[in-house]
This record gives structure tokens, sequence and C-alpha cells, in this order.
């Protein structure tokens, strides 16, 4: 073992137990910010008396969660049952892997790049992991054994793969001229320009795939409450229950680092160069990372914004929509990504 | 790179941690008090006739076969598109590439046309694929 070795499984320890508790922290805040951004955009109040102005809410629930029995109902399948909330949860962590959070650290003489895996086919990686997101949901709604539940994972599991096809050709334009899957590569490559602007048909549909697999209005048919009362975690309760939501607001949190990386620039600032950032040293990489965040708060924000905006779609609306406006636009962009990189 | 490989799995690890800890640390706090009515599945207080896991719609197996034809295909695009960049006959790289998002293209207005991506058939459309 030499120093190299130990140095990086140690900072990979540190930098894993801090992403970890980021993206879990973020989610319990999240289910907080939900409900507040929803009483403010219907005049109400909100949560406001736990701690300061409500901030301590998201503790009160975890401890609340705990406490509570958990149902287990005789009728279920107890191992698909029990497994699925898990299931739900850990891809979505997983994929925060790949994601950089910010430019690299300087620790003792030595760099730190500010992500887990600095894998190769980064991207890759992220729809393979990002999609067994789904098993969770099918097998909670099959091993339920209820019939909101099996009807909300059956839709579920129709929905996130419709809209794979999409989500996975609209990041095509961006690899065409990236040359590149490795998520670092994505990030210095806009330095100049970021892909939102040279690519703004695959990031519109990347934007309103991320809205469908993350299963958010108006895209939330797997667990539309007028109709399938919770869908997929209507028999769930306690932790089990919170596992889902957790998923689902990590998945948010994975998917808006995405759309951050791809196509707002990553870490990047308007106008500042990396030679700026590296030039601030330490410094940089904390601006560096402060900027990823509040790009990825702003989408966490447009989440709300939209589940409030816009109502939620019929189901064969929703199938259309990702096979027949969606599926095309993204392979359009495809060719015309091609064409206007062509010599000419 | 192998090194990376392995940072992701001490990372699964992690979060198989950070999740099944929660889930049983509740077990030693939590009350458990099953009933026969708790027991049952929800239906809004209905008594449930029959189970659950009886056959489905039809046209989510065919949205799942749909898929998987066109996933594949989609794979194939990747390692096109990663060399596009530095390719050197970009005229050609592209002209095989035109090649086979035609064909995917064509493929799905196939679909399209047979009514497979129509949730909502015509009558029309009906009546063709019975016939």
């Amino acid at each position: 073992m030499n120093q190299d070795l130990i140095f990086y499984v140690a900072s990979n320890l540190v930098k894993i137990i801090i992403f970890t508790h980021i993206a879990l922290i973020l989610a319990a805040l999240m289910s907080l910010a939900e409900r507040r951004v929803s009483a403010v955009m219907q005049s109400r109040l909100g949560p406001n008396r736990v701690g300061f102005g409500g901030i301590l809410q998201p503790i009160a629930d975890a401890l609340k969660f705990i406490f509570k029995e958990d149902v287990v109902p005789g009728h279920v399948e107890k191992v698909l049952f029990v497994l699925a909330p898990a299931i739900a949860l850990i891809p979505a962590l997983l994929t925060l892997a790949v994601i950089p959070f910010g430019p690299p650290l300087e620790v003792l003489g030595r760099e730190v790049p500010l992500v887990i895996a600095d894998l190769d086919i980064g991207v890759l990686f992220v729809f393979a992991i990002a999609s067994l997101g789904v098993y969770g949901i099918v097998f909670a709604g099959w091993a339920s054994n209820s019939r909101y539940p099996m009807l909300g994972g059956v839709r579920a599991s129709a929905q996130m793969i419709s809209y794979e096809l999409s989500l996975g050709l609209s990041v095509v334009g961006v690899f065409m001229v990236t040359g590149s899957l490795r998520m670092l590569d994505v990030v210095a490559l806009q330095d100049d320009m970021w892909f939102c602007f040279t690519q703004p048909v695959g990031f519109l549909v990347f934007v309103i795939c991320a809205f469908a697999e993350t299963n958010r209005l108006p895209f939330d048919m797997p667990e539309a409450e007028t109709e399938l009362v919770a869908g997929y975690h209507t028999e769930y309760s306690s932790m089990k229950f919170a596992m889902f939501f957790m998923g689902e607001y990590t998945a948010m949190f994975v998917f808006s680092g995405l759309i951050a990386t791809l196509f707002l620039g990553g870490w990047d600032i308007p106008f500042m160069s990396a030679e700026t950032f590296a030039a601030l040293g330490n410094w940089g990489a904390l601006l560096g990372f402060a900027s990823f965040m509040a790009k990825c708060c702003a989408f966490l924000f447009f989440y709300i914004w939209v589940r409030w905006t816009i109502p939620r779609f019929r189901f064969d609306q929703l199938m259309s929509l990702g096979w027949k406006v969606l599926l095309p636009l993204a392979i359009a962009n495809v060719l015309a990504t091609g064409l206007f990189n062509l010599p000419s | 790179m192998t090194l990376d490989y392995h940072a992701v799995l001490v990372f699964l690890i992690t979060g198989i941690v950070m999740v099944c800890a929660p889930l049983v640390m509740g077990a030693l706090f939590r009350p458990n008090n099953p009933y026969r009515e708790k027991g049952i599945p929800y239906e809004c207080a209905e008594d449930p006739i029959g189970g659950a896991q009886v056959r489905f719609d039809m046209r989510f197996y065919t949205t799942a076969l749909i898929f998987i034809v066109f996933d594949a295909e989609i794979v194939l695009i990747f390692p096109w598109a990663h060399v596009f960049k530095t390719h050197p006959e970009k005229g050609l790289a592209f002209a095989a590439g035109l090649v086979f998002a035609t064909i995917v293209f064509f493929g799905l207005l196939y679909d399209w046309a047979k009514g497979d991506l129509s949730w909502v058939k015509t009558f029309r459309n009906k009546r063709r694929v019975q016939g």
C-alpha cells in the first residue's frame, strides 16, 4: 500500500459520507420545502411550528416514521414487499456517484476531484442504475396484492420505460458535441457556452422526461391521489412508506444534478472561465460547489412550481406525448446535431 | 479506472447500510398491534373480492415489447455518438447515423400506423388488427 492509494481510499470514504448526507438531508429539506412552497402558492401557511419557522419539521417527521407501527398485511408477498422500498431508494442514491459537485479541491498537496467515481461511461452508468428504480415501484405494486397498488405499479412501469427512451436519446446530442461520456469532460466543455443553449431541444426533452421518470406532477400517474388513493404505496406504512418518499426526492435531486451537469454547465458560473476557478484555489472549488448546489436547488424549486401550475395528464395523453412527440423529437435532435456539426 | 468502480461498490454498500439502518432501528421502538381489519387490502372500506394479482391490460405488454426493441436500438446509437466528434470522415459518419436513425424512425412509424402507440385505439385501427 503506497501513500497515494491510502490517500485515495480515505478521501473517497469522506466524499461518500459527505455526499450521501447532502443527498439525504436535501431530500428531507425538500419534503419541508415542498409543503411550504405549496402553502405559499395556495395562500396558506404550511408547517411552521416545529423549530425555527418549521425548519425542524423533517426531523419530527422522521421520528414519527420510526415510532409508527409497521403494518405488514397478511395478503402481501413478504419478501418483495420488504425489498421494494429499499430498491426504490438505493439506485437513486447510487446514481449520485458520478455527478461532479464542483471543481477539484486541493488537500495535502493532492488534487481531489469532487466526484465519487470518475467513470468513463458516467452517463451510461446513470441510465443503467436509474432504470433499476422502476423495479422498486413494480415490486411494491405487485407484492402489495391489492388493487390500487397493482394499478399504480403497472402504470408506473409503462410510464417509466416509455420516457426512458427519450431520456436516453436526448443526451446523445450532447455526447456528439463532447465526444465523451465522462461527466468532468462534459462540464469542462461547457466553459464557454452551456449546452442548454446549443442543445435546446435535447434540454427540453430531457427536462420533460426527468419529470416523468421521477413520477412528479404533471406525470404522477403511478400515485395519482385522486384516482388511485396513493398508488403503489397504498399498503405501506411507517419507515417503508418514508423510504419511497426519500427515494423520490433523492431521484429528483439526482435529476436536478444531471440537468445542471449536462445542460447548465455543472459548477460553471457565467463569464468565469476554468482558469479563474483554478486561480482561486480551494475558494474556487467552494464557489463552484455553491454554484452547482444553487442550480440544483433552483431546479428543485422548479419541480414544485410546475406541480402547482400544470394539472395532471390523462394516461393516454401521457403515453402519446412520450411516444409520438418526445421520441421523434429526440431522434430529430440527434440528426440535427449531426448536421450542424458537419464541416462545411 | 478500476479503482473508481471500487468506489462505486463502497458507495453501494454505504447506501444499503443507510437504507437498512432506519428500517431495523425502528423495529426496536415501534408498537406491534395487528388485527384483522388492519390486515385486509385497502379498498376504501369495501371488503375486497378475490385477489389483486389478476391478468391486466394487454396494452402494457405491447408497450413493454416496443420499449425493448427501441431501447436496443438506442443503445447502438451511443457508440456512434461517442466517436462522431473525432471521426476523420464526418460526412460518412453522419450518413451512417442518418441511415440508422431513419430505420429506427420507420420502425416507430410502423408501430404508429399499426396503432400500437395509441392508448385508445380508434375503431378503424381495431378492425384492421382483427382482420
